[in-house]
């Protein structure tokens, strides 16, 4: 029984020698991860998909006492027939082997996302490798020049984008949108996707005219992370990049990107301006806390029509005048120019999504989800009559909080 | 006797929980999805009913030949060359489905996680360990589940609990969008999952108390319904009735989904892990079973002498029954459920049903006394 024991042990032992896998065996030393990917297209070449991979620098990754280095990484690039074909081009200068399972970022250039999105999506879910919560993200201009530009706070540009990210998904305007989210809203009829557009714009300093000090000691900072001259300019979520079917229809600009996320009651947070009540020529900045949003569909004699009420909370944070608003009927006169401020962002939302003939806020998954019937004759032309079915928008907001002062305190003059 | 090992009515249950629950929630929700769309999960909650008819047939002739395993008494219901094929088409149905399962975790592996390495590694080490399961016997592998369950569903619970952010309920309107006929049809592929409890006809007798099997079963049926039914409304509710049916693995690919704050991620493993788990399981029950059937049929003193060539059967039957996995896909989905449902979980039942109704009420054979070894 012993004996037999411990031949068992032995075989246990030698079953070790399987445990880390034949064929599929990877060493850590031998990968290149992939932190980023921007897939751009070049029209009327017979290799369209340039695909740029942002990895990891493998030395940067060992060093954690740098305080603060975070990570590096270097670009590499390359072209293809399609975006598999391009990653291989890539990989044949790269000395390790690409490993895409830690990529969450799938940047898609603005040509790309206008002749179609079909061939990255397919790439995404076919391949093991990429997540499916990986974030998509539009970029102004070409992805590669985006993912150039140089860092400013972070380590390295993927974090950047990733800090911008975790930012924005708290924030009213701008709501980045993982993959999975994206395919869910292309494949349900009445629905169109939308993601959120990112670009590269210039510094704070220059958009003053004279304000150049340090400019140039700045621009060789940025410089040493790897692949190719890196421009200076900051990254900014700016929009909303909206979809008809998977090519790219339009942006949305902030203001508008904010309307089509009250209509699709998705605004988290945010702060808006409107006029002062007592005197017009002052603003009143007013968060927004908590919102509501139903969509009624109503069909009359074959007329499909939609209601939006929209319900908004928040406080006011500052006022530039010095009048009293906190009385009962200053607080009811902000309400409804509040509410009058949200219908006309509301309002500009749809006319630009009109005007584009895409749905996104998916009225017509609301009509499929109550009327399945009246949806399925209108199914194959819902663009269409999108463009022309009646929305109705009913917006009532409601100023909860004054901050911690409850009226300006007055000021000598 | 060639099992010696008795089982409660406990592990009974859990045994065919996760016989059932292993592959139906990887592999089916997309299956019934792009059948049902947004009904899936109605067609989810309906399927398992049919089988609750093969549970109450096969829990009625368990009853009428006490001690006797499905193989055994249809040879005493349908005499010896009769009962002998029935039990040898049984014997054929296990192994079936069986290397099935084995060729679904195979694919799985190959096309989700390691890409390199040829699918006959995974059947066959997996084959292996199941096969010296078998060996031990029925007793080891109620015990060894009765860990693994914990396993499973603790794994499941945890995916589908920490998806739930991402979920969208709305996208399971409208019911009946469709009409009840897809819904119906769609139906079909969870109840050709969950006729597997046909294997409580094989380990009936080595119950420890044989009068709880129907109680055993339901609540196996129960549960795993329940479990898959979450599974469904999840998987609609996060990817969408259109998306989700394009999915070959629906499971891996919504535990992809989750993310919480950057740090609760990457559950794939545990997919991978989960669902290793339940194929070992599963397909140990149903080599158990063929094997069990074959020495029952050709009146072995032992299992031991089948159990390799069973093996190297099942093993070759996983690799050769389909070339792709579009092939697979297409058998699950359009073949599978009339095959198994019409054949092994209600047909054969139904005929050994009447045949022992039309002997007992017409030619006065009275069933149950004279059979009654155990």
């Amino acid at each position: 029984m012993k004996r037999r024991n411990y031949i068992l042990a032995a075989l246990l032992a030698c079953s070790l020698i399987f445990t880390s896998g034949c064929w599929d065996q990877v060493e850590i030393e031998d990968l290149a991860i992939v932190r980023a990917i921007a897939i751009d297209y070049l029209p009327g070449r017979r290799a369209p998909y340039l695909v740029t991979l942002a990895i990891k620098r493998p030395a940067a990754m060992g060093q954690q006492e740098g305080g603060g280095g975070g990570e590096q990484v270097v670009f590499y690039a390359g072209v293809g027939a399609s975006i598999a074909l391009a990653i291989e081009q890539a990989a044949t200068h790269i000395p390790r082997r690409i490993f895409l399972t830690h990529n969450d970022l799938v940047i898609v250039g603005e040509q790309l996302a206008k002749h179609g999105l079909l061939p990255v999506l397919d790439f995404v879910v076919r391949n093991p490798d990429m997540r499916l919560s990986a974030f998509l993200l539009i970029a102004k201009g070409t992805g590669q020049e985006l993912l150039h530009t140089a860092e400013r706070l972070e380590g390295s540009i993927t974090e950047e984008i990733h800090g911008l990210i975790d930012q924005a998904e708290d924030a009213a305007e701008t709501q980045p949108v993982p993959i999975f989210r994206f395919l869910r809203k292309i494949t349900t009829p009445g629905e169109e996707a939308y993601t959120v557009v990112i670009q590269a714009s210039p510094l704070p300093k220059d958009k003053l005219p004279a304000a150049n000090g340090e400019g140039a000691q700045a621009g060789e900072g940025g410089g040493n992370g790897g692949g190719g001259a890196k421009q200076e300019k900051s990254l900014a979520l700016a929009g909303m990049a909206v979809f008809r079917s998977d090519r790219l229809a339009g942006i949305l600009n902030h203001s508008e990107a904010r309307g089509k996320l009250w209509l699709a009651g998705m605004t988290t947070r945010g702060i808006m301006a409107v006029d002062d009540p007592v005197h017009p020529e002052e603003t009143v900045t007013l968060s927004l806390t908590r919102s509501q949003t139903k969509i009624t569909p109503s069909v009359q004699a074959g007329r499909i029509s939609f209601r939006v009420e929209v319900e908004a909370e928040g406080d006011l944070i500052s006022q530039s005048s010095q009048a009293d608003l906190s009385t009962a009927e200053m607080i009811e006169k902000l309400n409804s120019a509040k509410a009058g401020a949200i219908k006309v962002e509301m309002e500009k939302a749809l006319q630009k999504m009109r005007q584009l003939e895409t749905d996104v806020v998916g009225f017509g998954a609301i009509l499929k989800r109550r009327e399945p019937k009246i949806f399925r004759e209108v199914a194959d032309r819902w663009p269409e009559i999108f463009v022309e079915v009646p929305v109705e928008i009913l917006v009532k907001a409601n100023i909860r909080r004054t901050g911690l002062q409850a009226k300006p305190a007055r000021i000598n003059r | 006797m060639l099992e010696k090992g008795r089982i409660s009515p406990r592990q009974t249950g859990q045994l065919l929980f996760i016989t059932t629950i292993a592959t139906v929630i990887f592999i089916a929700p997309s299956l019934i999805a792009s059948l049902a769309g947004h009904d899936a999960w109605l067609a989810a909650l309906l399927g398992p009913m049919f089988t609750l008819i093969t549970l109450l047939l096969i829990t009625w002739l368990g009853r009428k030949h006490p001690g006797q395993t499905i193989f055994q008494y249809s040879e005493t219901i349908l005499g010896k060359w009769l009962g002998k094929a029935v039990a040898l088409l049984y014997v054929w149905g296990f192994l079936h489905i069986g290397a099935m399962a084995v060729r679904e975790f195979g694919d799985f592996m190959t096309t989700s996680f390691m890409s390199h390495t040829p699918i006959s590694v995974f059947n066959f080490s997996m084959l292996l360990l199941c096969a010296w399961s078998v060996l031990v016997g029925l007793e080891v592998i109620a015990r060894m589940n009765e860990f693994i369950i914990i396993l499973i569903v603790s794994f499941l619970l945890l995916i589908l609990f920490f998806s739930l952010p991402n979920w969208e309920l709305d996208y399971l309107l409208p019911f009946f969008a469709r009409g009840p006929l897809p819904v119906l049809q769609a139906a079909l592929i969870p109840a050709a999952w969950h006729g597997n409890i046909i294997v409580l006809a094989v380990i009936l007798p080595f119950m420890t108390r044989p009068t709880r099997a129907f109680l055993a079963g339901t609540a196996a049926i129960f549960a795993s319904t329940t479990l898959l039914t979450i599974g469904v409304v999840g998987m609609t509710a996060i990817f969408g009735p259109e998306l989700s049916s394009s999915f070959l693995f629906p499971l891996h690919l919504f535990a992809q989904t989750i993310n919480i704050g950057q740090i609760i991620t990457r559950f794939e493993s545990v997919v991978m892990t989960t669902w290793m788990a339940g194929i070992f399981i599963k397909t140990s029950v149903f080599y158990y079973c063929a094997a069990l059937g074959l020495a029952q049929v050709l009146n072995l003193k032992e299992v031991r002498p089948v159990v390799l060539p069973l093996g190297i059967i099942l093993g070759t039957l996983s690799i050769s029954l389909f070339q792709d996995v579009t092939m697979l896909g297409n058998f699950l989905k359009e073949t599978r459920p009339y095959y198994t449902i019409s054949l092994y979980f209600l047909g054969l039942p139904l005929l050994l049903f009447a045949v022992t109704l039309i002997r007992e009420k017409i030619f006065g054979v009275c069933f149950g006394e004279q059979t009654n070894e155990a």
